[in-house]
């Protein structure tokens, strides 16, 4: 029994244990409040894309030794402007040319790691590395998730008719371009610290399930953002955790709880999960 | 120019060109199926969730296409599924379920011992490929591009027209999934080729350069055929040249043939768009 819990204790006794954890929760909850946003105004595919996109700038940080927030700041903007202007310009539907821009941009990413490859890991940014996070990495991703959060929670009512119903938000005298564009930023700058967490291939699952399990347990928005911060803090907190003893894959742990807790609320969610729809249907069915 | 066709000289080179090949022609014709339905997407999904089909197949020892295949469909439907019994989009519900499968298949494969390299699965090794493997490709690839192009009528009546579809009792649903089994199939053939994270700029690219070029489906599948084709085959020798990833070169190849279409279409190109507004305002 004392053996077992000594087991269950040990990653506390690593200081790189201790500070992934820290780490992950932060991230864990900035996403998590975005994500709420993220799902309302069906972005999904957009955090997806910026994710990707971003891999150019963090390699070309990392060739010049710059800090990767930065260079992956500037290349998700610049795919964000790509595709805009490819939709302002063309026939092609929106999700096409999102999937054109993406993959060139993180095809670029690609072609740059391998050209330098003992400057950046592939692996790193492919499936993140918390565990190894270095000192200045760690400050990078504090300060975008502070800053982020300090948006957010200045600004969430604005953002939040504006995603609802931008032209009620423009009614009102809100500036609905300047909040597009504000919270396009946001997304950019939560995938660049996201990908340090769990990696390009696992960020849009941070900036959406959060925010799509909250939507089946609430109808009230405030009340959804505090849950789907509360689910990304929990869930990367544990997750940082159990992947001491799943061999370091801290994203696919955190993002298999993600995933695991969205299942729980899609079958059992009191008002709008599968179990109870189906038995509202089967009662109305009974007494009529 | 001897020195630029040096890689023809090289077994490993003719394999991957004969493989990058047919795997460009095979997404390049279904890619033009899936810009016009808008499952654009749906290939980046497939793609991701067949991870743990992947791993498991290892696993049980079992061909990993199989595995891969499965794992494919499964996030097909399991979409389908949580969309119709839930108010979420579709769009948040696809990047639920295939980060959640990916991760799963991440979990896995932390937890089994192997010689795969998850690099290879990501982002693709043409120029690694083994002879069984060139076989496999040839064969499932053929399948899929034969059958795409003989029920290319019907595909196409439910990609433009699911109404007029269900009026000519055309069997929609069961064409819909045969679409799916086709995507799936055709990505676990790319994944050796270009990888996960690349495979939907396969799927999606081709088809988009032949929309901008004409209006005709004939002549967009030439179009698609040809420019993924092409730039398959260049992608791959700058790749020789350069030292550089072979799937990123390939992609890149056919974003700059989607750049100069975007430019220069003769229809539906920017400076025509420009010329025509400008002759309708003066």
């Amino acid at each position: 029994m004392n053996e077992a819990l000594q087991n269950l204790l040990t990653p506390f006794q690593y200081d790189y244990m201790l500070r992934a954890i820290l780490v992950s929760a932060l991230i864990g909850g900035t996403c998590g409040f975005l994500s709420s946003f993220v799902t309302l105004k069906g972005w999904s595919l957009m955090g997806d894309a910026l994710s990707h996109a971003v891999v150019p700038g963090v390699a070309i940080a990392y060739i010049l030794g710059m800090p990767f927030a930065l260079g992956a700041f500037i290349a998700g903007l610049f795919a964000a402007g790509t595709m805009a202007l490819i939709k302002a310009t063309s026939r092609i539907r929106e999700d096409a040319t999102i999937g054109i821009v993406f993959t060139a941009y993180f095809a670029l990413g690609l072609l740059l790691i391998s050209l330098f490859p003992a400057r950046v890991d592939l692996k790193t940014i492919l499936l993140g590395n918390i565990l190894g996070i270095s000192d200045p990495d760690i400050l990078q991703v504090s300060a975008i998730s502070a800053v982020t959060l300090i948006v957010l929670v200045m600004k969430w009512r604005d953002l939040m008719l504006f995603c609802f119903d931008p032209n009620q938000a423009r009614a009102l005298g809100l500036r609905a371009g300047l909040l597009h564009v504000l919270l396009l930023a946001l997304l950019a700058a939560t995938a660049v610290a996201a990908l340090q967490a769990v990696g390009a291939c696992l960020v849009v699952a941070m900036l959406v399930t959060p925010g799509a399990t909250a939507y089946l347990l609430t109808d009230r928005f405030g009340k959804m953002l505090w849950l789907s911060s509360g689910m990304g803090v929990a869930t990367s907190l544990i997750g940082a955790y159990l992947s001491f003893y799943f061999n370091g894959a801290t994203g696919g742990c955190i993002v298999t709880l993600q995933s695991m807790v969205f299942l729980a609320a899609f079958l059992f969610a009191p008002v709008h999960g599968i179990i109870a729809s189906r038995r509202r249907i089967h009662l109305s069915t009974s007494t009529s | 120019m001897n020195e630029f066709f040096e890689p023809l000289q090289v077994p490993f080179m003719r394999d991957a060109l004969l493989v990058g090949t047919l795997v460009a022609a095979m997404c390049a014709v279904l890619s033009c199926f899936l810009i016009l339905k808008g499952w654009s997407l749906m290939g980046d999904a497939i793609s991701h969730a067949v991870l743990p089909g992947i791993v498991l197949a290892y696993i049980a020892g079992l061909p990993l296409a199989i595995g891969a295949f499965v794992s494919g469909l499964v996030c097909a439907i399991g979409t389908g599924f949580i969309k119709q019994n839930s108010r979420i989009k579709e769009d948040t519900v696809m990047g639920v379920v295939f980060t959640g499968m990916f991760a799963v298949g991440l979990v896995l494969f932390s937890r089994t011992p192997s010689d795969m390299h998850l690099d290879h699965i990501l982002v693709g090794n043409i120029l690694g490929i083994t002879v069984s493997q060139v076989w496999q490709t040839l064969t499932i690839g053929g399948v899929v591009l034969v059958v795409t192009l003989a029920l290319r009528r019907d595909l196409l009546l439910i990609c433009f027209d699911p109404g007029q579809a269900r009026v000519m009792a055309v069997p929609a649903r069961f064409l819909n999934y045969l679409l799916l089994s086709l995507l799936s199939l055709a990505i676990v053939v790319s994944l050796q080729a270009v990888g996960i994270i690349l495979v939907v700029a396969m799927l999606v690219t081709p088809g988009s350069i032949g929309h901008l070029w004409t209006d005709r489906f004939d002549r967009m599948l030439l179009i698609a055929v040809s420019a993924a084709v092409s730039s398959t085959v260049a992608g791959i020798f700058i790749s020789y040249h350069i030292d550089g990833s072979t799937g990123a070169c390939i992609v890149l190849v056919q974003a700059l043939g989607f750049a100069l279409s975007l430019i220069f279409a003769p229809k539906y190109g920017m400076i025509r768009r420009l010329c025509l507004k400008v002759g309708t305002t003066a």
